[in-house]
């Protein structure tokens, strides 16, 4: 029997290339959709039109290239939720863990409340909620270390619990000010893409793609690791190092996102989960083509909140919509898998 | 005499408690020796730190002259392969995809599978009776199959020492003796080849020599025919036992 004939058990270059050309190609048609989606012109062919040089008017450029950036943003947010939920989900043998387990989302939402509470929004949000999230992290990992035994359990409780007091904390904070400021914390924490700047598009993309890059070179790895700690290390693995390095990029990556869009639900639970009903559970095909759907998805997403504008009269954040479409699909996968594992 | 593996002065204990004290061993390429022992003896904990998963209290183990904390955990992934007796294989993998992973240790880059380490996995596979289930998930397996999958892993590994925990313990009569052919291939191809085992009638087809540890220590050190006496592992096992011989192998029977 050759290597094809066993299908989706075996990982060859052909099936990788395959399903990741797949993935970029969806990611390129989204990007070309959500460019052209807002409340309303330009659309499509404009879209099309400035892209291959053809005539375009000045007023639909300038537009496009706003979008652009909140679109780019918005596929690096997406790319890096769904990396990151596919590495916790295999890391931590828990498939409810999302990119903000590991007390992510506590540290940003904390210090990006604080800084947004007492300075007022500005540049100074994104980057106190970056070392937000950095600091939760380093805390989350240190507090769930005791001797040499694998942190997995520890992790998870070490996260929840930051997290809560995170959330404890603002609740606190939001009943001390004025109404208009907890508006603006609760406006930032339930996620929105904004439109960028370039510089800010730039650094994202920095983060992110080193991140997930570290993320694909370890997947060989991580592939092992979904053996269990020992498993993997008969087989070869460094596991320490290997995790260590693994939560750490996930970690930079999610903080570099949470830090400009807020939190962003669901992204990091359901295209992993949907992925890998489909291409099975190995992380060295399922975390690039998560990462490529994820960002196709939520730039999709994202284009909706403005194609939604004249209904509301205001964008819906993009964070709350993920939650509301995510939510039910994620119930259909999880009895779709429940169903498929008593069969 | 070239050791596969050899420990010197090995001592390991857990909350003070001591497990393993002064282990000496010495194992050479393609010989095949069985850990016998009661419960909780230090078996497994043995086989842990012959592996290098688990580091001793005190001591050293030598991996063909070398210290094996000398070695980097994939050096020693393409000399050593274990087979445990608990591991949980994840569910939803299938097992061909779960056999691959033992070329992990001998492949580069991302870790594709060749042509080459399909049919090794292929020819595994049949081996330990498991042909023609390529594409079923581990979770759909008997708790048997899952134990041939782990041996068959452990085959396309291609280690010069194997390390068998339990092996048989979820097989038949039929694939426990299958096991017990090919440990003595590997045997004659000079893979040296460490089994726990519960099962003492069993030791005469696994072995030439037997281990026997007790309260951490190596009580009996001896060729299977002269270990494998009433005399010596009644004491130990708090068991009366008497011996009789079929087909050539002694068969020992509790009173």
């Amino acid at each position: 029997m050759t290597v094809a004939a066993h299908g989706a058990g075996v990982l060859t270059g052909r099936r990788l290339l395959g399903c990741v050309g797949l993935g970029a190609a969806a990611l390129i048609v989204a990007l070309l959709l959500a460019v052209s989606i807002g409340s309303g012109p330009p659309g499509l062919t404009d879209s099309l039109a400035v892209l291959f040089a053809a005539d375009a008017d000045q007023s639909s450029t300038a537009v496009l290239e706003m979008r652009a950036l909140r679109v780019l943003l918005g596929a690096l947010a997406g790319a890096a939720l769904a990396a990151v939920g596919v590495v916790l989900q295999l890391l931590l043998r828990n498939p409810l863990a999302d990119p903000y387990i590991v007390g992510v989302s506590g540290g940003a939402a904390l210090l990006g409340s604080l800084a947004i509470l007492f300075l007022g929004a500005g540049p100074w949000v994104p980057a106190a909620a970056f070392a937000g999230a950095a600091g939760a992290t380093f805390f989350t990992l240190a507090a769930a270390r005791v001797g040499s035994q694998p942190p997995d359990v520890s992790i998870l409780l070490v996260g929840v619990v930051v997290n809560a007091f995170a959330a404890a904390v603002i609740t606190f904070l939001k009943t001390l000010v004025e109404a208009h400021k907890a508006q603006e914390v609760l406006f930032w924490l339930v996620g929105f893409v904004g439109y960028p700047r370039p510089a800010t598009v730039a650094i994202v993309a920095l983060f992110v793609l080193s991140a997930v890059g570290v993320l694909v070179w370890l997947s060989p790895r991580l592939h092992l690791m979904a053996l269990g700690d020992a498993a993997a290390a008969r087989l070869g693995v460094d596991v320490e190092r290997t995790r260590i390095s693994a939560l750490l990029a996930a970690s930079l990556a999610t903080g570099a996102v949470v830090a400009e869009t807020g939190l962003i639900g669901f992204v990091g639970l359901v295209v992993p989960h949907a992925l890998r009903l489909v291409l099975g559970p190995d992380p060295r095909l399922l975390l690039p083509v998560a990462a490529l759907f994820g960002g196709a998805a939520l730039c999709l997403t994202d284009a909706l909140t403005r194609a939604l504008f004249p209904l509301f009269y205001s964008e819906t954040p993009v964070g709350a919509l993920c939650a509301v479409i995510g939510a039910p699909i994620f119930v259909l996968l999880l009895r779709r898998h429940l169903r498929g594992s008593r069969a | 005499m070239s050791f596969a593996i050899a420990s010197s002065g090995l001592c390991q204990s857990f909350g003070g408690q001591p497990i393993l004290d002064q282990i000496e061993l010495a194992v050479a390429a393609g010989e095949r020796v069985v850990l016998l022992g009661a419960n909780g003896a230090g078996k497994s904990t043995l086989l842990d730190i012959l592996a290098g998963v688990r580091s001793p209290t005190a001591g050293q183990v030598l991996l063909e002259g070398q210290a094996l904390a000398a070695y980097s955990r994939v050096e020693v992934a393409r000399r050593i392969a274990s087979v445990p007796q608990n591991e949980a294989l994840p569910y939803d993998l299938s097992v061909i995809a779960a056999v691959l992973m033992g070329r992990a240790p001998h492949q580069r880059g991302f870790g594709l599978a060749g042509a080459s380490d399909v049919e090794l996995c292929q020819q595994a596979l049949a081996r330990v009776n498991l042909a023609g289930l390529e594409q079923r998930q581990l979770g759909t397996l008997s708790g048997g199959e899952r134990q041939r999958v782990l041996i068959a892993r452990a085959l396309v590994q291609q280690p010069r020492l194997l390390l068998l925990d339990e092996p048989t313990a979820s097989l038949d009569l039929r694939h426990t003796l299958i096991v017990s052919e090919i440990v003595a291939e590997l045997a004659r191809q000079g893979v040296a080849v460490i089994s726990a085992l519960h099962d003492l009638n069993l030791a005469p087809r696994f072995a030439q020599r037997v281990l026997f540890i007790h309260r951490g220590r190596i009580a009996i050190d001896a060729p299977v025919d002269l270990a494998l006496t009433p005399e010596r592992l009644s004491p130990l096992l708090g068991v009366e036992l008497v011996r009789a011989e079929a087909a050539g192998r002694p068969v020992l029977m509790p009173v």
